[in-house]
């Protein structure tokens, strides 16, 4: 099965489970106010800033650092093993278990041994491991793997968690969630003394001292690490830190992200070995009481993720899940599609180092590339640029074939040969039944799937390279000459935002060159993985735009504006000739609103919306509002608007769910995505919804027509363009 | 940046910020640890605290109390003779059976209304985390302003430790044992303390 029909079919499994939804979504829209309110104490960027300094610095030096945590965690008793693959790190817990005679191992939350599948292997040795944080237990009595690396059970609701308990202990357990967790603590509590053998994870080592540091909330942690007389620490190399002092700042973002607390409830600082209690112990209880203390260090794929630059950074990651709990698709899927073993975005990008390229192929398609995961990573780690990568590498890895590809490689970069396909295709829809207007409400047989959720708009009878001359002269005084790429949005399906642009620009003395060469700027072969025909498409636009004697190069389509200024550069950085060339042109190109306020000093006016102004809405793009940064800009030219009066978003900024080739291809993900922007566009009571991208416009009004609903989707160019006096007026 | 000055200065440091904004401070913590769901009482003496940990205990019908060292037991015999209290590291069995463990805290931190707990011989240790109910005696001079200076606290004890080849188990607890696990309701007390109590004592000194 192809990788796009596994991810479908996985995909149609989650969805079929409307609880997983129903949870993430409730507690997505709960996260994002406590989370804020948490990191609402302290300067957030200079935070980050100071943990992103501090992991580059304990990464950098992870050579240096895991020797000195490992000679003084010797100086204070404890046994340190260095385990170079998941099978050294098994081995060497089950001989220490056999050797102990240990039948019983308790275990505190360790996504570590997830990733080496330690319960699996201990238990072919015969020895019974037993997960002690409640979620981790209700997933292991269900045969499941954790859905989130933070809460793993989020997936369940309390009825089938009261169905687990049922099956697990033999009795009708009723669905009271106070009832269910005092259940597990009568169960729980002997094991704790029966066993043997306590297996923890860790979240910080520091070196200077060559101490552990667990996080929990529960309590089992600490019991873990207390009351069996063994204990075993396990634990990556990217958790080290220099000192307790660093260690503290990691401390107060993690528990701030991860669970919106100002610290966890324990904190725990585990020194060498400090002994075992002498407590008599329940009857179950074997092995021998001398304490041990033991702390494997594991590799498994994290010193080949530091040498390689591309994804050196996933290992500045600290386990908080802010990447998951704001991530618009894993809040559809959740990270059983969303994740291989370690879950959402950043699990996705750490999966080729653990436990292979192929175990990554099927859950990167979740990533909308949308950034939120970005904004929201307290280690500032550039999740969806990793996710790229893994794109590429399967492409290289497996060389697809096909029509797609052969799109995407040999079409899309060679504006003419783009030209005439999209003229063909223009004139192929005119035979298409179930046309309105200028949308398509139902495309036929096989290309159904791209209007499931949303109608499609007609190719322009009249693109807007015919329509417009190689140069249209400024009105008045020539101020500025700028170069319009139009995108291929705009160009074929929208050229009357172009038009509008235009107007815009003329009117206040830009004279505007069309250069008639551009065609595509590549974005969705760079999207895709198709890195040889993004690059080919770069090089044709760079040249199509240069040399048109423009001050600046102008965008009206945010994602167009993000693959000129960043993508271009990257793209064709490996060429001498081409790269200067590539970083001038992206340091000349601005974005439409951007161009409007920052050069043409428009959107100064104090809002001062008339008594009847008609309310409207405005949706940021995740390019414009990720990428770019530009907030501002568009409100404060809505705001001069005084015919408007703007009534902001719940949840500004979050993705729409167009995603690209995402919303076509997984139509089904894409449109809860999209479900809950709707949402949020009612509730304001907004008669318009105005944005900056043509391709959300063609999502959210594609979706709107679907849906029999009104409301009107127009580009910020338009309004602004109906705004201007007429021409020839005073 | 110039180099920190060293630790043993910067903790000078602390603790006389701490004792310049004693009253603040306290009262800084009391609402800290009242927010996560910890129960701060305020005692004059040791002699009052204990008196008012058997008060606590007897009223909620505890039947036995473990106290984490000897002179705290005797302390919790004198005050409460018909209450048996047991020694945990002379009766490791007596955990087992007690309601209610009684312990010592190193350091309060006004910020986050955490406790740090140090107590390193394992059967003293586990009557901080096994009976229902956790008691803590909190040294009213020892309560410092923030996260960081209570960092600066925890180093310093851990590093006089490991320098000398010095093993150490030290907890900062905020608030009583708690989960969200399902359906991110929260739920008090799962395997840790479901109640904690924390008695600021008057007239105890610095750590």
């Amino acid at each position: 099965m192809s990788r796009r029909a596994e991810f479908r079919r996985r995909a149609a499994e989650a969805l079929a489970k409307p609880g997983i939804r129903a949870a993430l979504t409730r507690f997505g829209t709960a996260y994002r106010k406590s989370r804020a309110d948490a990191l609402a104490v302290l300067d957030y960027e200079a935070a980050r800033t100071r943990l992103r300094a501090s992991k580059e610095d304990a990464i950098a030096r992870f050579p240096e650092l895991a020797t000195e945590f490992i000679a003084n965690a010797r100086k204070a008793g404890a046994i340190v093993f260095e385990a170079r693959t998941a099978e050294e790190a098994n081995a060497y817990i089950a001989d220490l278990a056999a050797r102990r005679g240990v039948r019983l191992v308790v275990k505190a939350k360790s996504m570590v041994s997830e990733e080496i599948h330690l319960n699996h292997y201990l238990e072919r040795r015969g020895i019974t491991p037993l997960e002690m944080d409640a979620a981790e237990w209700i997933i292991q009595q269900a045969g499941e793997r954790p859905s989130h690396s933070v809460m793993p059970a989020i997936h369940l609701s309390k009825e089938e968690v009261a169905g687990i308990f049922t099956t697990a202990l033999g009795r009708p357990i009723a669905p009271d969630i106070p009832a269910l967790v005092a259940t597990l603590r009568a169960e729980l509590r002997e094991k704790f003394l029966e066993a043997g053998m306590g297996i923890s994870g860790a979240n910080i080592a520091v070196a200077e001292t060559g101490t552990i540091i667990i996080v929990t909330n529960e309590g089992n942690g600490r019991l873990v690490t207390t009351a069996p007389p063994v204990h075993v620490a396990l634990l990556g190399y990217d958790k080290l830190v220099p000192t307790l002092e660093e260690a503290g700042h990691h401390l107060t973002l993690l528990s701030k992200a991860a669970t919106a607390q100002a610290l966890t409830v324990y904190t725990t600082f585990i020194t060498g070995k400090t002994g075992a209690p002498r407590l008599p112990r329940p009857a179950g209880y074997a092995g021998a009481p001398e304490p041990e203390m033991h702390i494997v260090l594991l590799d498994n794929g994290r010193r080949a993720m530091r040498e390689d630059p591309d994804f050196r950074e996933a290992l500045y990651c600290i386990r908080c899940a802010s990447c998951a709990n704001v991530c618009p698709t894993y809040r559809v899927v959740g990270g059983h599609v969303f994740g291989h073993i370690y879950t959402a975005i950043i699990g996705v990008d750490i999966t080729p180092f653990h436990h292979g390229l192929e175990h990554a192929a099927v859950p990167q398609e979740a990533c909308l590339l949308c950034g939120a995961c970005v904004d929201a990573c307290p280690a500032k780690i550039d999740l969806p640029r990793m996710i790229l990568r893994i794109r590429e590498r399967l492409e290289e890895h497996d060389p697809p074939r096909g029509l797609r590809h052969f799109f995407l490689t040999r079409v899309l970069p060679k504006p003419r040969a783009f030209d005439r396909a999209v003229r063909v295709a223009g004139l192929a829809q005119r035979f298409l039944p179930g046309r309105e207007g200028a949308l398509i409400r139902d495309l036929p047989g096989p290309l159904r799937r791209l209007t499931s959720i949303r109608s499609l708009p007609m190719v322009a009878r009249r693109p807007l390279r015919d329509r417009l001359p190689e140069v249209t002269a400024a009105r008045g005084t020539r101020r500025h000459r700028v170069a319009f790429f139009g995108s291929c949005l705009i160009d074929y399906l929208y050229p009357e935002i172009g038009e509008a642009v235009v107007t815009v620009l003329r009117h206040h003395g830009v004279e505007v060159c069309y250069p008639k060469g551009q065609g595509c700027c590549g974005l969705p072969a760079y999207y895709e993985g198709a890195r040889d025909g993004a690059a080919a498409a770069a090089r044709a636009t760079l040249e199509a735009l240069e040399g048109h004697g423009a001050d600046y190069i102008l965008t009206a389509t945010p994602a167009c504006g993000v693959a000129l200024r960043k993508y271009l550069p990257e793209l064709l950085a490996d060429d001498p000739a081409l790269a200067p060339r590539a970083a001038a042109l992206a340091a000349r190109t601005k974005e439409f609103a951007e161009f409007c306020v920052e050069v043409l000093g428009l959107g100064t006016a104090e809002p001062a919306p008339h008594r009847d102004a008609t309310p409207i809405t405005y949706h940021d793009s995740c390019s414009s509002y990720r990428r770019l940064k530009l907030k501002d800009a568009p409100r404060r030219l809505l705001n001069a608007l005084p015919a408007y009066r703007l009534v902001e978003l719940d949840e500004v900024g979050e993705c729409c769910g167009f995603g690209g080739h995402f919303s076509a291809d997984y139509p089904e993900v894409a449109g809860h995505v999209l479900e809950q922007k709707l949402a949020a566009v009612e509730r304001t009571g907004a008669s318009l919804l105005v944005l900056d991208s043509p391709g959300c416009l063609l999502h959210l009004r594609g979706a709107l027509h679907k849906q029999g609903k009104s409301i009107p989707v127009r580009h910020l160019a338009e309004l602004l363009a109906e705004a201007l006096p007429p021409e020839g007026g005073p | 940046m110039p180099p920190a000055p060293p630790l043993a200065e910067r903790l000078q440091e602390v603790w006389r910020r701490a004792a310049g904004a004693a009253p603040a401070l306290r009262a800084r913590f009391a609402a800290a640890a009242g927010r996560v769901g910890a129960v701060v009482h305020e005692a004059g003496s040791q002699e009052a605290a204990l008196h008012l940990v058997a008060e606590l205990a007897g009223s909620r019908g505890a039947r036995r109390l473990v106290a984490a060292d000897a002179a705290l037991a005797e302390g919790l015999a004198r005050a409460a003779p018909g209450l048996p209290t047991a020694d945990a590291e002379r009766e490791p069995g007596a955990i087992l059976s007690a309601e209610w463990g009684v312990s010592w805290a190193l350091c309060g931190v006004a910020e986050t209304g955490s406790i740090i707990v140090h107590v390193d011989p394992p059967d003293a240790r586990l009557t901080t985390m096994l009976p229902s109910v956790h008691v803590a005696l909190l040294p009213d001079a020892a309560i410092v302003e923030s996260l960081e200076d209570g960092l600066l606290v925890t180093r310093d004890r851990i590093l006089r430790l490991q320098r000398e080849g010095q093993p150490s188990y030290l907890s900062w607890v905020t608030g009583p044992s708690r989960t969200a696990d399902i359906e991110r309701v929260l739920t008090i007390g799962v395997h840790g303390p479901r109640e904690l109590h924390i008695l600021v004592v008057a007239g105890e000194g610095v750590p």
